[in-house]
């Protein structure tokens, strides 16, 4: 059954109205924490703050697939979303170009909230999917 | 349309400036734990379905980690080992304990290898050393 495209408000939250939606490749809705930002911008404002606006944009809206179910954590049916950005930023806010052999993961639990993002290696099998990709996650949800 | 994420980080730019110093916060949204001590670029590499580390993108030495599904995994341990307990105060436990623990269960010597330089980390940058919040 396909999940409803918007999401109501929620205390505490913020809402990101262009992510991918798996099931069918359309927009949707997913919340993000403005505790959870602030934690994670305090003491590494120049990069991390262009991180998300670029990275995490880029893959949670141009995502080129979406795993479904994480394996690690209890995070139960919750998704994945791989990017290719090209570039990303030093500790002093300067783009750079992207790493060779990098894929920019978003994380989402079964909320529809974001809770987690970075860089990680390719898999050996396929560079474009995470490092085993096969036993973290349940299924290919997207494309 | 992301606009409500880049108001938010705009309105985050009028915070005071803190400089940066090794830290460690609770997630809640993804019970995770994340901890690091150096601001460089940096890619993480999985260890294992509980830790993630944190690795400096020109040197690959650690510089960190995420603990992921934090309250199952302290509770796994209190039953396995209940006199871990005495090592929690007011809800909380020392990073340190936990690396030494995960340290001492796990088979894989790699693994055992990165737990044990994560728990010299945790013992040697205290500030960052903040503790797991912990329902008993």
């Amino acid at each position: 059954m396909a999940l409803p495209k918007k999401l109501a408000k929620r205390n505490g939250y913020g809402i990101i109205e262009n992510a991918i939606d798996p099931a069918d490749g359309l927009p949707w809705d997913l919340y993000f924490s403005l505790k959870f930002i602030a934690d994670r911008t305090k003491y590494r404002p120049a990069s991390e703050e262009k991180i998300i606006r670029c990275c995490v944009t880029h893959s949670l809206a141009k995502a080129e697939s979406i795993f479904q179910g994480l394996r690690d954590g209890q995070y139960g049916d919750g998704f994945c979303y791989v990017g290719f950005p090209t570039s990303t930023f030093t500790q002093n806010g300067i783009e750079i170009p992207a790493v060779d052999g990098m894929v920019f993961l978003v994380f989402v639990n079964d909320a529809r909230t974001i809770f987690d993002w970075g860089w990680e290696p390719v898999d050996k099998s396929n560079p474009n999917f995470p490092n085993d990709f096969v036993g973290r996650f349940t299924k290919k949800a997207f494309p | 349309m992301i606009d409500q994420l880049n108001d938010y980080l705009d309105s985050l730019q009028e915070r005071e400036k803190t400089e940066f110093k090794p830290y460690a916060y609770y997630n809640e949204d993804g019970d995770c734990f994340e901890f690091l001590v150096k601001d460089v670029p940096f890619y993480r590499e999985r260890v294992d379905s509980l830790v993630t580390v944190l690795r400096c993108t020109e040197t690959k030495e650690i510089i960190g980690s995420i603990i992921k599904g934090i309250q199952a995994k302290v509770a796994k341990i209190l039953e396995e080992h209940p006199g871990f307990a005495i090592e929690i105060h007011d809800g909380k436990v020392s990073l340190y304990h936990f690396f030494s623990m995960q340290q001492f269960s796990t088979k894989d010597k790699e693994a055992a290898q990165v737990y044990k330089t994560l728990r010299t980390m945790a013992e040697k940058h205290e500030d960052a050393n903040l503790n797991l919040h912990v329902s008993l």
